[in-house]
């Protein structure tokens, strides 16, 4: 459960960039979250990671104020229940793909655990969410990690996500770099393993004939009232 | 532990950046270890040419002229003291043993000193060593010589080789004593000192070889004396170009240097050699101090380099610091990351510095061997040698602090956004 409200953030001091009075996101729900560039989605995206502390307001994620825990909670919160996919090169580029995908396990305990759980062990679950994925782990593995394509990038991307089972996927335009063949297989792929493993999804873009995938659509600049004003100036 | 394989993959995949910065800092430690190293060796190795003797003394001129052409064999002496003087000396009831030392002749570039036997019995050097044979026996014939380990090993000689002894003290020399030729019958295991670069002959070779020569040419075919006849002249010398003094008691030291110094009969200085060693030392030990000074420099520069390529690189890593960010790095993470970078690239730099000063010396040694006739040792790591390495690797540590404090506050500022 995600909640947000009376949110205020801004990167200078004279205007807000982002002023959300209400968001709520249940448990297990797939959002797409339209806006168009500039519009404060990865400022967005920054606080509900907990990178971003809000001047105003509170940011509740499954109970917990990140607001008022200090920042090293919170990176220890986001590594743990959260994963980011980002719009391109995501990938750390002298680490092999197998590697890359279980790079969340050097940074959380739980996600370590969870991923043993899971597969039997690291590299096992990291393979089982490649082929996921549709990336063969015998083929891909130990390639490294610039030797992919950007579409595989992506794909190896969410599959580190998805490692260790964190309660939320946040994805930034993952799909902005692929060809509209490749973002349809991507979003029914990513939305198909965020269901199992129960995941909420927050999916981020600024191509709203994506959003049929969905169960829910916000636009940004519908619930963000700084966004409003500027548009009303 | 989670971030030592993440630093070591980083750097490994920046290897040649990495790779130039480590060699960089090698050089640079090498630089101002092989100068120590060289300075303190150069320093013991001097100290120890030449121990047990109480006086030395030469003709009047500069303290240190004298300690060099009569020690070091470097220069020429511009006068001689005369024999008369030096069996004065040698009776003296303060003097237990006094060596004449007759220079001016060389064989193949090393130079030629004629003695006596008392050289080998009492002449000390280093830790009280006296000279000993590598092979052979002290000359007991006229034309018996004695030669350095250094002497021996260059010119390839060995016991029963016959030498020709030339005049004046170049390496080539025209005119040579080619009629009276020497056989080796001794060579002197290496001292480490320029005994190793010596030829050693009698003071009454000295005589022999000079007896049909005026004013340093030979004498014409008419008046020349054989090998065999110069054995029944007067071999006598009339001067000796040195003579170094060994005392009954110490205490008397000062007293005999100025009566020496005093002696109105001829011009003579004598001098101690610790003290004149010690005052050479001084004046090179100014350029120990400037080697030192640009040794240190180069290291700053080397540690400059390591910044440099750190921060140059922390641009192109910016994405990577968002991507560990996004994946739970914590800024002190990132922050370690760089830290441990840095030490990393220090530490391997400095292991290839130590191991490059070992090269330097192994490559220094015989050089300095064959010109100076100084050993040089092995390293002798010494608790200044570990206070430097300490102190580069904390200069490291520190220059590392700068671009990861960067990283670190630029991850704070940047969050997951990746710009670039």
């Amino acid at each position: 459960m995600i909640e947000l409200s009376g949110v205020r953030f801004s990167w200078s001091e004279r205007e807000p960039l982002l002023d959300i009075a209400s968001l709520q996101v249940a448990r297990g729900e797939r959002i797409f979250m339209h806006g168009p560039s500039g519009s404060g989605k990865s400022t967005l995206l920054g606080l509900l990671g907990g990178v971003l502390e809000p001047q105003r307001g509170s940011v509740r994620i499954d109970g917990l104020e990140l607001s008022a825990v200090k920042r090293p909670q919170r990176d220890r919160f986001r590594a743990e229940h959260i994963g980011f996919i980002f719009q391109m090169f995501n990938l750390i580029p002298y680490l092999s793909v197998l590697d890359n995908v279980a790079l969340p396990a050097r940074f959380s305990e739980k996600r370590r655990h969870r991923a043993a759980e899971i597969s039997g062990s690291l590299p096992a679950e990291a393979r089982r969410l490649l082929a996921a994925v549709g990336m063969d782990p015998d083929v891909y593995a130990h390639r490294p990690a610039t030797q992919l394509s950007q579409g595989q990038q992506q794909r190896v991307a969410a599959a580190r996500a998805l490692f260790g089972r964190p309660q939320i996927i946040i994805a930034d335009e993952p799909t902005s770099s692929l060809d509209a063949d490749a973002r349809e297989r991507f979003i029914s792929l990513l939305s198909s393993e965020c269901r199992a493993s129960e995941a909420t999804l927050i999916f981020v873009s600024h191509d709203a004939s994506l959003r049929s995938q969905f169960d829910r659509q916000i636009a940004l600049a519908e619930i963000n009232s700084a966004a409003r004003l500027e548009d009303a100036a | 532990m989670t971030l030592l394989p993440l630093a070591v993959r980083s750097l490994w995949n920046r290897r040649t950046t990495a790779g130039l910065t480590i060699l960089s800092i090698a050089i640079s430690v090498a630089l101002l270890l092989s100068v120590r190293q060289l300075s303190e060796q150069a320093r013991s190795a001097f100290a120890s040419t030449i121990s047990g003797t109480d006086l030395i003394v030469g003709a009047r001129s500069g303290d240190i002229n004298l300690l060099l052409y009569s020690v070091f064999h470097l220069g020429n002496a511009t006068n001689n003291v005369s024999w008369q003087f030096y069996e004065r000396l040698a009776r003296h009831r303060q003097v237990a043993w006094a060596i004449p030392l007759s220079l001016g002749d060389s064989h193949r570039g090393f130079r030629v000193l004629g003695t006596s036997e008392d050289y080998y019995r009492h002449y000390r050097f280093g830790d009280d060593r006296k000279i000993e044979f590598a092979a052979g026996r002290a000359p007991t014939d006229l034309y018996d010589t004695v030669i350095g380990a250094e002497v021996a090993r260059t010119l390839g000689y060995e016991t029963g080789q016959q030498i020709v002894i030339a005049h004046g003290a170049g390496s080539t020399s025209f005119a040579e004593h080619a009629d009276k030729p020497f056989t080796v019958v001794g060579i002197i295991a290496p001292t480490g000192t320029p005994i190793d670069r010596t030829v050693h002959v009698s003071l009454a070779a000295i005589q022999a070889i000079h007896l049909d020569w005026q004013s340093g040419m030979p004498a014409p075919k008419a008046q020349r004396v054989s090998a065999e006849d110069a054995r029944k002249h007067d071999l006598t010398p009339d001067s000796v170009t040195a003579i170094l003094i060994g005392l009954k008691s110490k205490i008397a030291t000062f007293q005999i240097q100025r009566s020496i110094n005093e002696y109105r009969g001829e011009p003579l200085l004598a001098i101690l050699p610790g003290v004149t060693l010690q005052n050479l030392w001084s004046i090179v030990g100014n350029v120990e101090v400037a080697l030192l000074a640009v040794g240190l420099l180069v290291t700053a520069a080397g540690l400059v380099c390591l910044l440099v390529a750190i921060l140059a690189s922390l641009n192109e890593r910016r994405r990577e610091m968002a991507i560990l960010r996004s994946v739970g790095a914590r800024p002190a993470h990132i922050f370690a990351l760089l830290i441990s970078e840095a030490v990393g690239v220090a530490v391997l730099g400095m292991s290839a510095g130590v191991l490059c000063t070992y090269i330097a010396l192994a490559i220094a040694r015989p050089l300095v061997q064959h010109t100076y006739g100084l050993l040089l040792q092995w390293p002798a790591w010494s608790l200044t040698d570990l206070a430097i390495l300490c102190g580069f690797l904390t200069a490291a540590t520190l220059a590392g602090a700068i671009p990861a404090w960067q990283a670190y506050r630029r991850s704070l500022a940047d969050g997951l956004t990746i710009r670039l």
